[in-house]
């Protein structure tokens, strides 16, 4: 009798196919990498001999990030048929897999199918910790929408479900090296006939009435745990998506502008120019723009009466210095307790993004300073005093 | 042989998947409450303790070691030389013995991550900054003070006013040993009201100018005046 859910060749069975050991290997590859990283930036010891934090980290995240890939592929079109049916199969459990279970993995009976009841357990954990790590993961990396104590708190479960990760992918790690025979099923496909007879009864000598775990009874079984891959899917999808050093407060248009407003409105003008390169990519406004729409608009007004500190009221051009990439631009911001404050902004131009490079305090107009270096074009000194 | 239909009996996966999320989501929720307590522990689940094995219990409120360049910097005491440059009367270059000779100041404050994680309660030991420069004499157009870290990449940058402050410190010591490397001894910069990125570490200069030039941080859009509680959208972090 050949059993129908393993070919038979030269006393050897296929256990898992091609894409199978693919998924195992690419998935084993990328939590290696994760692991590796998370390492070098958890434990002092080591990120003082590795060093490049950033780039450990943009490699941790994108590890992390790709790891339910390699299984949402296989399971996405007809090469992974048999991928599917042994996630339906460890998703099902019976009679004999509870009294496995009890007996710790000793009891005989009818013994277990391809999968044995630990081999379930550890999917389920895996699949279901590795959800916990990409969801909390997300959190870390794109902390804005959360408040304080589920960022704290997402740091907490993410350390401590990696630590039970790790125990648990070590466990497999130490099981697979106890038994060769077991871990050629997933470095060459195949297991020994004897091997297959001996640990998985159910599979290799399936009785004439088995359900093997195909079929759609199986499918549904196996619901849980592609509920699981879809879920992993939409955080990778997201993950993919959005650039990986999305900004750590929230850079979407509203609220480069709102930051923007209220560093005016608390006169800390440092920051608003700082803002402006990114409202200038995310909003379209150029700092030139800016700058000019200042000069036309010499009033515009930024009031808090609520405020105790002088607050600027106004912000007015008076000096441009244009040159190839370059504007110097020297502006007066006027205070709401009567001061007016000249201030030196330098900007940049890269491709068509301006970017400011230097704010700097003035004692006074340029065009006034008989030091002045900087070629601001000012006025023929006849014309006017300062 | 099972009497009932596949996918109808218990389902133990199901049940360790959702016990999983659950746990997980509870402790999103509840984890900075647990971490809290745990962190008032001593021993190695506690807040005390930088040995190895003590650096893999999870969840520890405890530092994190974060470093800018592609290197981890390294100077011995005995080279390690800070200048204070810049807008002064006497430009200063002090070795570590030289520091350690000058009225030292202890604290004993929080440490607060913009990331999140804080460490309660660490013992520094350094001196003032404003005692520096007074040493060197701050010419009347100074406003403020840069710093530069000898990782050749890392800079902060003060208003005068805050830097003169008495709990901004360049600090030597931490939990009464010498400021280990990896918290960027020989001597960094502490700025206990701020958020950890504006202290500094492996200090290399201190140079008194005339404007606040963004650091390193700022450039990368992190508030310039970096208040615990009051700064970089975490409103709610007690002030440290």
């Amino acid at each position: 009798m050949i059993p129908r859910s393993g070919t038979q060749s030269s006393g050897r069975v296929l256990r898992f196919d091609g894409v199978e050991r693919a998924v195992h290997w690419a998935t084993a590859g990328l939590f290696g990498l994760a692991l590796a990283t998370a390492g070098i930036l958890y434990i002092p010891s080591l990120a003082a001999v590795a060093g490049r934090r950033a780039l450990v980290r943009d490699v941790h995240v994108a590890a992390g990030f790709l790891l339910p890939v390699p299984l949402l592929v296989a399971l996405a079109g007809r090469w992974g048929r048999a991928l599917a049916g042994d996630v339906a199969g460890l998703g099902r459990w019976d009679a004999a897999d509870r009294r496995w279970l009890r007996s710790l993995g000793r009891a005989a009976g009818d013994g277990p199918g391809k999968f044995n009841a630990g081999q379930k357990l550890n999917a389920a954990f895996v699949s279901g910790g590795v959800v916990v790590m990409l969801g909390t993961g997300a959190i870390l990396h794109w902390p804005a929408p959360f408040p304080l104590p589920w960022r704290t708190g997402a740091t907490f479960v993410h350390d401590w479900f990696a630590t039970g990760l790790v125990v648990v992918v070590a466990g497999h790690v130490a099981m697979a090296v106890a038994h060769p025979g077991s871990l050629r099923g997933m470095t060459t496909g195949r297991v020994g006939r004897g091997y297959a007879e001996r640990h998985h009864p159910g599979w290799a000598i399936p009785p004439d009435s088995a359900t093997i775990a195909t079929g759609e009874g199986a499918r549904r079984a196996g619901r849980p745990l592609l509920g699981v891959a879809v879920g992993c899917s939409v955080v990778a999808a997201v993950g993919a998506l959005l650039p990986l050093r999305a900004g750590q407060q929230g850079d979407g248009p509203a609220a480069v502008a709102r930051r923007f407003q209220s560093a005016l409105e608390g006169n800390d003008l440092e920051r608003a120019y700082h803002l402006l390169s990114p409202a200038a990519r995310s909003q379209g406004l150029t700092a030139e723009a800016f700058f000019r729409q200042q000069t036309h608009q010499q009033d515009d007004r930024y009031l808090d009466p609520g405020q105790s500190e002088p607050y600027a009221t106004a912000v007015t051009v008076h000096r441009q210095h244009r040159a190839e990439g370059s504007v110097h631009v020297a502006l007066t911001v006027r205070m709401s307790d009567g001061r007016t404050n000249w201030r030196q902004v330098d900007l940049s131009q890269t491709g068509r993004t301006w970017r400011v490079d230097h704010f700097a305090r003035l004692g006074t107009d340029p065009c006034g300073d008989a030091r002045t270096t900087r070629p601001w074009g000012c006025p023929a000194r006849s014309g006017r005093g300062q | 042989m099972s009497g009932q239909p596949p996918g109808e009996s218990t389902n133990i996966s199901r049940r360790v998947m959702l016990g999983m999320l659950g746990s997980g989501m509870a402790g999103i929720v509840l984890g900075s409450r647990v971490q809290d307590l745990l962190g008032r522990l001593p021993g190695p689940f506690g807040g005390s303790g930088d040995r190895f094995y003590s650096s893999l219990v999870p969840g520890r409120a405890r530092f994190r070691i974060y470093s800018v360049s592609d290197t981890f910097p390294d100077r011995s005491a005995r080279d390690y030389r800070l200048d204070v440059t810049g807008l002064v009367a006497r430009p200063l270059r002090l070795s570590l013995d030289d520091l350690h000779s000058l009225p030292a100041t202890r604290l004993e404050r929080d440490f607060q991550c913009v990331t999140g994680w804080r460490v309660r309660d660490v013992p520094w030991a350094g001196l003032r900054v404003a005692e520096l420069l007074d040493r060197a004499g701050v010419r009347p157009e100074a406003r403020a003070i840069r710093f530069r870290s000898f990782d050749g990449v890392y800079t902060e940058s003060l208003t005068l006013e805050q830097a003169r402050r008495p709990d901004v410190l360049v600090a030597y010591g931490m939990e009464g040993a010498p400021l280990s490397r990896a918290h960027g001894g020989p001597a960094r910069l502490y700025v206990a009201p701020m958020y950890g990125y504006k202290s500094l570490k492996w200090l290399e200069s201190i140079e008194v100018t005339d404007h606040v030039e963004l650091g390193y941080w700022e450039r990368q859009d992190y508030d310039v005046d970096a208040w615990v509680g009051r700064s970089n959208t975490r409103p709610g972090d007690h002030p440290t």
